[in-house]
């Protein structure tokens, strides 16, 4: 591109001068024939004539030149467009992944504190359960005689206090069977989140052999119909034969472009979709619940079973109390009926 | 057969040039590229090819753009006159197939005295043939000799680069 750039700069100057050169002559010398004016003013028109069209043929270059630069910065943009789509599903497939490990996270969190709440729930019922079984075995001991009001208190309680056990241990049982299935959903989450990224490598790689054989046989069908160019250049060939294998051929090899791309779309548009988060959490909270009126029972419970306790050893004192003073009043009597013969003798 | 003749395209340097289909025995990728040490950018090698030793034409290297020796690059397998060679480009295209009744309206020859290596320039095709039966010219593409490239190219440094042969590409 310089070297005509630099002709046409020296086609330039020539003229200048050249007209330069006819002004001083005409300035200078005396007036010439006219032949030597018409021949100068020609050179000088044909001297500008050559540059313009010189400059006209630059302008027809370059403009080619943009021309084809714009066409590539068109197919640029196409695979720029493509790489960017490849790089959104990646991008969303790596924030899917995000998600469900920080879902995981937070059941394995939750999982963690209701162990160990149920792990206290545990252990306080079985801080419970002599006390309980004392204070059971106290009302069922209450010496009879102590009315009828009494027993039928007794009895109720009794049966209160049993039919409650039988509620918190059927509770607890409940809640320990919910954290196995807790555990279990977090085992298979975690199991799912492998199986994702395992299966977004396969399908990477599948997309990857699926593009190397569509170049392979596009390479393929581009050297069948360059041997078809050559076998018609043969004039024993059908030309009619010819032409419609290679329209075939040319339509296998434009349909070979697809494939990948819909790969890609297909990635970007339908992620796979984790299991049931929210629901496995409202049932964790749900537990979680549970186990706290669980505990506000057992706190109400042992309030009860102390009660209890007291009220009956009260009643053991009275009937103590009781006791002696029979005893007393026994005692009384024997002395009166010792002392009865006696003082019949005297009075007699 | 009918007079018709087909070109094969390809691109380098983000310019579309093209070969006569003719001359082009096959298209190759990645093939066994022996490498001999200290081998210049232009000929980095050799392929063997049914049983001939072909070296290898850097064509991104020869017309000083980027090196057309990569990963996707496509290597087309040419002779020409007993002669024969690979040419490396950045990738290929269609073929271009022009009838005899409209060739002449599509192709201009190129006059010798272009520096080398376009002086391996044999002609122009003024537009994808397969369209400027209708549409107008966009673009036009240049149609390399592949025997004078071969000169211009590997034998420039010996002062032994001809001119395009005239024999290899007749005017339409």
């Amino acid at each position: 591109m310089q070297q005509p750039w630099r002709a046409l700069m020296v086609l330039w100057l020539a003229a200048v001068v050249w007209g330069s050169a006819l002004l001083a002559l005409i300035w200078i010398a005396p007036p010439q024939p006219w032949p030597a004016t018409v021949a100068w003013g020609c050179g000088l028109a044909l001297l500008l004539l050559l540059a313009l069209s010189l400059g006209v043929w630059l302008r027809v270059e370059s403009l080619q030149s943009q021309s084809s630069s714009a066409q590539a910065r068109q197919e640029q943009a196409g695979d720029e467009l493509q790489i960017a789509a490849l790089q959104r599903a990646l991008a969303a497939e790596r924030g899917q992944r995000q998600q469900w490990q920080q879902a995981a996270a937070q059941a394995q969190q939750a999982q963690a504190q209701a162990q160990q709440r149920l792990a206290g729930a545990a252990h306080a019922l079985h801080a419970l359960e002599p006390r309980l079984h004392s204070v059971l075995h106290g009302l069922a001991c209450l010496p009879p005689g102590h009315g009828d009001a009494a027993a039928s208190a007794q009895s109720d309680t009794a049966q209160t206090l049993s039919a409650q056990w039988r509620e918190l241990a059927a509770d607890l049982a409940a809640q320990a069977e919910l954290v196995q299935q807790q555990r279990v959903w977090g085992d298979a989450l975690a199991r799912f989140g492998a199986d994702q990224e395992q299966a977004a490598a396969r399908l990477q790689q599948r997309s990857q052999r699926l593009a190397q054989t569509a170049a392979d046989v596009q390479l393929l069908g581009l050297n069948l119909r360059l041997q078809l160019s050559h076998l018609a250049q043969t004039a024993t060939v059908d030309a009619a034969t010819l032409e419609q294998a290679a329209a075939d051929l040319d339509a296998l090899v434009s349909g070979l472009d697809t494939p990948a791309a819909e790969a890609a779309e297909q990635t970007a548009a339908a992620p796979p979709q984790p299991p049931a988060i929210t629901a496995a959490q409202q049932t964790m909270a749900q537990a979680l619940q549970r186990v706290q009126r669980i505990d506000a029972l057992f706190a109400a419970w042992q309030a009860q079973a102390a009660a209890q306790h007291a009220r009956c050893a009260e009643w053991q004192q009275q009937v103590q109390q009781q006791h002696q003073a029979l005893a007393g009043v026994l005692q009384s009597l024997r002395e009166l009926q010792r002392g009865w013969p006696r003082q019949a003798e005297k009075n007699s | 057969m009918n007079g018709a003749q087909t070109w094969l395209q390809f691109r380098v340097g983000g310019q579309t040039h093209a070969l006569d289909a003719a001359a082009v025995r096959q298209i190759l990728r990645q093939p066994r590229l022996l490498q001999p040490p200290l081998a210049p950018a232009i000929c980095p090698g050799w392929v063997a090819w049914q049983g001939r030793p072909l070296p290898v034409l850097d064509l991104g290297a020869c017309l000083s753009r980027r090196p057309s020796v990569h990963g996707d690059a496509r290597y087309l397998v040419w002779t020409q006159a007993e002669q024969g060679g690979v040419l490396a480009v950045d990738a290929v295209g269609a073929l271009l197939h022009l009838p005899a009744t409209v060739r002449t309206q599509h192709w201009t020859p190129v006059a010798p005295g272009l520096p080398p290596p376009w002086s391996a320039i044999c002609g122009l095709l003024h537009a994808d043939p397969a369209d400027a039966i209708e549409l107008p010219a966009v673009e036009p593409v240049a149609v390399f000799d592949p025997l004078a490239l071969w000169q211009v190219c590997l034998f420039a440094d010996r002062r032994a680069a001809a001119p395009a042969p005239d024999g290899g590409w007749e005017e339409p």
